[in-house]
């Protein structure tokens, strides 16, 4: 049985039996909630490492795999999100402002109550710098675009570098504050428990989940495709390819934009050093690993390249050296066997599988 | 065909795994002693490894030695933690430490930015932690109760490089650059404020560079043009060796002068003839070339043990351990109650004088600093593709 057909298959099965495919995803979802609970906070804390990792691979899906551009500075989006809120909770930006001595801005408002109008700041922020790249540069094609944002990333890293004013450069921005909730007279302090970051994340992914399936399935997921195969056969038939483009650009930035929030919230620390290519590169892999143009995929993909690593450190100490060596040559193997990805779209399998009968 | 390929793969891989955990040995012989460990963090693999692996030789040193000796309440052993050396990958790390109730202390990070990512979580759990190389003063204000430095931070390592330029190198003018890096651009600004205050206009100029690249001759030409005859480097070293080497093909005559960060054997290498005479200042002691009676066991104990020479930071991680087993000794059998525990430990180290370690005479601030008269700063020089110790900077600058 072909990858196609199985994946056919279990969308009849779910279609047939209704009752039971709801009780499937009720359980998976208890799961999800409840296994962090009987982890250890060290499991807790990679299980949320591999969430944000999930959540930026899902952005990322969207614009590589369901518009087909390489993207290869994503990490400046996630970048963009960490210094979006870093510099607003932790007050550089107003101290940036000083009008000589004593008068300066309004003095930094008490955000922790403000903490969920953040994720909002992050995301805007991102998304404007996804549009504000995008305009220009999406008129061109595979490896220009490729160029561009490898480009864009370097600049926006080396840009927080030397901007000492508002990022503090290559110190990097402490002392940002952990989220804190307050809703009806309830109060809740995320501080450094690993497991509020793990719900968050989890909700962020859901909703990122829902909104990209339903995306994909509709006009735009089509000119999507659509521009992936062919974009002068798509634009003469009437897609407008660049604001397709543009669309796709702004919601994986954005998606990099609120995980990078989070992130910030969580380490408390931001510097330029976190966002090199090789980031970028580490969630583009994600991606091919998991299945180019998937959503689950990408999960996967994210899971496989964050979890299997601390799996080897933790299972043999002896070997952690040899980690990154295990985790290239699994990728290759993964590559050699499986060249659409663990859980491929069905689509692309099918592109790859004729292009082999072609062959 | 394709099903068999699979099978075949997926059982090496089952095979490769079980190797490897067989190959892992089980020292824990028969001991009536209760097992605790000590956690390490740091770049163990990575570009930056270099100046993390002689510190976790030196932990290993020191906890062998602890208990071969026999006189501890516990059997200790060393739980190494590879960080990268990046602040988003000690993050989870911390909290495995910290979750871990056999760990009774921490010996890390060894660089700033993933102190202060991690510290936190190492904080709450109250366990001691002493780091022997993250040199960025702002760690020391973050007002974390159980956490140490065992060694001066980048204000005591500029510190003196304006007076060292001017007197010892006999520089007039000395030219300031940083590769833009949390330490070098630190250290870089405290050298050219300090020259500014004591030596109005013996700066020449600044420059800050990207690390990383191969080509610096736009920084070797400001250098020559600016006719600098002192150069401070605050950075690594790999773009030192780099930027000496292509200052001196445009005619640079002038004395190399860097900090810590480039003192190793990769600017020895890269460098070549190009760094002969080069000056370092550093705070670590290049055990081995200290004629001290402690130094010359632990030189001798720590090539027995790992078959090499100490290297950077060999005595401080050998140090900062043996601050931790000292104050295990001192505190006897632990508890049920770990973190109780923890805490006297981080009471007995914060109480800590006169402890002699390898590297220096120990005695911290209350905000975990070394006490001014611990730290010591010495200045080698390269001669014959080594590096030569001059003495303590303190008592070279009172002969000039």
């Amino acid at each position: 049985m072909n990858i196609s057909g199985r994946a056919a298959s279990v969308g009849a099965w779910i279609r047939e039996h209704r009752g039971w495919a709801t009780i499937v995803v009720v359980a998976a979802l208890l799961v999800l909630v409840l296994v962090p609970l009987r982890l250890s906070p060290y499991s807790q804390s990679v299980l949320v490492d591999m969430l944000q990792y999930a959540l930026l691979a899902l952005g990322l899906n969207v614009v590589v795999g369901f518009a087909g551009l390489l993207d290869l500075g994503y990490v400046a989006f996630y970048a963009i999100g960490n210094y979006a809120f870093a510099i607003v909770t932790a007050g550089t930006f107003s101290k940036a402002l000083y009008f000589g001595a004593g008068t300066h801005l309004p003095p930094v408002p008490v955000w922790h109550d403000w903490m969920w109008l953040l994720l909002l700041v992050g995301l805007v922020a991102a998304m404007v710098a996804g549009v504000v790249l995008g305009a220009p540069t999406l008129r061109l094609r595979g490896d220009y675009l490729a160029i561009v944002t490898l480009g864009f990333g370097e600049i926006v890293r080396i840009a927080a570098r030397n901007f000492d004013s508002i990022t503090v450069g290559p110190r990097g921005i402490t002392s940002i504050p952990h989220p804190e909730l307050h809703l009806f007279g309830l109060h809740y302090s995320f501080g450094l428990d690993p497991r509020p970051y793990y719900y968050l994340l989890l909700v962020l992914c859901a909703l990122m989940i829902g909104v990209v399936t339903r995306l994909n399935r509709s006009r735009i997921g089509r000119a999507w495709v659509a521009i992936r195969e062919d974009e002068l056969a798509a634009a003469a038939m009437g897609v407008p390819t660049v604001r397709m483009k543009l669309w796709a650009f702004a919601i994986g930035a954005s998606t990099a934009g609120v995980a990078g929030v989070v992130n910030a919230s969580r380490v408390n620390f931001v510097s330029p050093d976190g966002f090199t290519l090789l980031t970028s590169i580490f969630i583009l892999s994600m991606v091919v690993l998991g299945g180019m143009g998937n959503v689950w995929g990408a999960i996967v993909g994210a899971a496989v390249i964050v979890v299997v690593p601390e799996v080897i450190r933790s299972a043999v100490p002896s070997f952690q050296q040899y980690r990154f060596l295990v985790f290239g040559a699994v990728l290759v193997i993964v590559m050699i066997f499986r060249p659409q990805g663990l859980i491929p779209s069905r689509r692309r399998a099918m592109e790859l599988e004729s292009a082999d009968a072609i062959l | 065909m394709r099903k068999w390929r699979f099978v075949v793969v997926a059982m090496l891989a089952t095979l490769s795994i079980v190797a490897a955990a067989c190959g892992k040995s089980t020292s824990t012989g028969a001991n009536s002693k209760p097992a605790y460990k000590i956690g390490f963090m740091g770049a163990l693999t990575g570009p930056n490894a270099q100046l993390v692996i002689g510190s976790e030789k030196g932990a290993n040193l020191a906890i062998k030695q602890a208990n071969d000796k026999g006189d501890l309440p516990v059997t200790l052993s060393l739980d190494p933690q590879d960080t990268l050396g990046a602040a988003a990958s000690a993050v989870p790390l911390a909290s495995k430490l910290a979750g871990d109730s056999s760990i009774l202390g921490v010996v890390g990070p060894a660089f700033s930015g993933e102190s202060l990512a991690a510290n936190p979580t190492i904080q709450q759990a109250s366990i001691p932690q002493i780091t022997p190389s993250a040199t960025n003063p702002a760690l020391a204000q973050a007002g974390w109760k159980e956490w140490f430095r065992a060694v001066g931070n980048d204000n005591s390592q500029g510190g003196p490089a304006p007076d060292v330029a001017e007197k010892i190198l006999k520089g007039a003018k000395i030219y300031v650059a940083d590769d833009n890096s949390a330490y070098g651009k630190g250290l870089a600004t405290i050298v050219a404020n300090g020259v500014n205050t004591k030596y109005p206009g013996a700066l020449v100029g600044t420059n800050s560079v990207d690390p990383g690249k191969d080509d610096y001759s736009d920084l070797a030409n400001k250098i020559v043009t600016s006719k600098a005859n002192v150069f401070f480097w605050g950075g690594y070293s790999p773009e030192a060796a780099k930027i000496i080497t292509q200052a001196r093909a445009k005619g640079f005559t002038g004395t190399y002068l860097g900090a810590d960060g480039s003192k190793d054997t990769t600017f020895l290498t890269n460098a070549g003839a190009n760094g002969e005479g080069a000056y370092f200042l550093c705070p670590c002691a290049d055990v081995g070339t200290i004629t001290d009676p402690v130094d010359t066991t632990f030189v001798s104990d720590y090539k027995a043990f790992t078959n090499s020479d100490p290297i950077i930071y060999s005595g401080e991680g050998y140090d900062s351990t043996n601050l931790i087993i000292n104050a295990i000794r001192k505190a006897g059998k632990p508890g049920s109650d770990i973190t109780t525990y923890r805490k006297t430990l981080g009471t007995d180290i914060a109480a800590t004088t006169g402890f002699v370690g390898t590297t220096k005479t120990y005695a911290f601030q209350p905000n975990g600093e070394l006490v001014d008269s611990a730290v010591v700063i010495y200045l080698y020089k390269v001669v014959g593709g080594k590096f030569v110790l001059q003495g303590k900077v303190n008592d070279l600058l009172a002969k000039a």
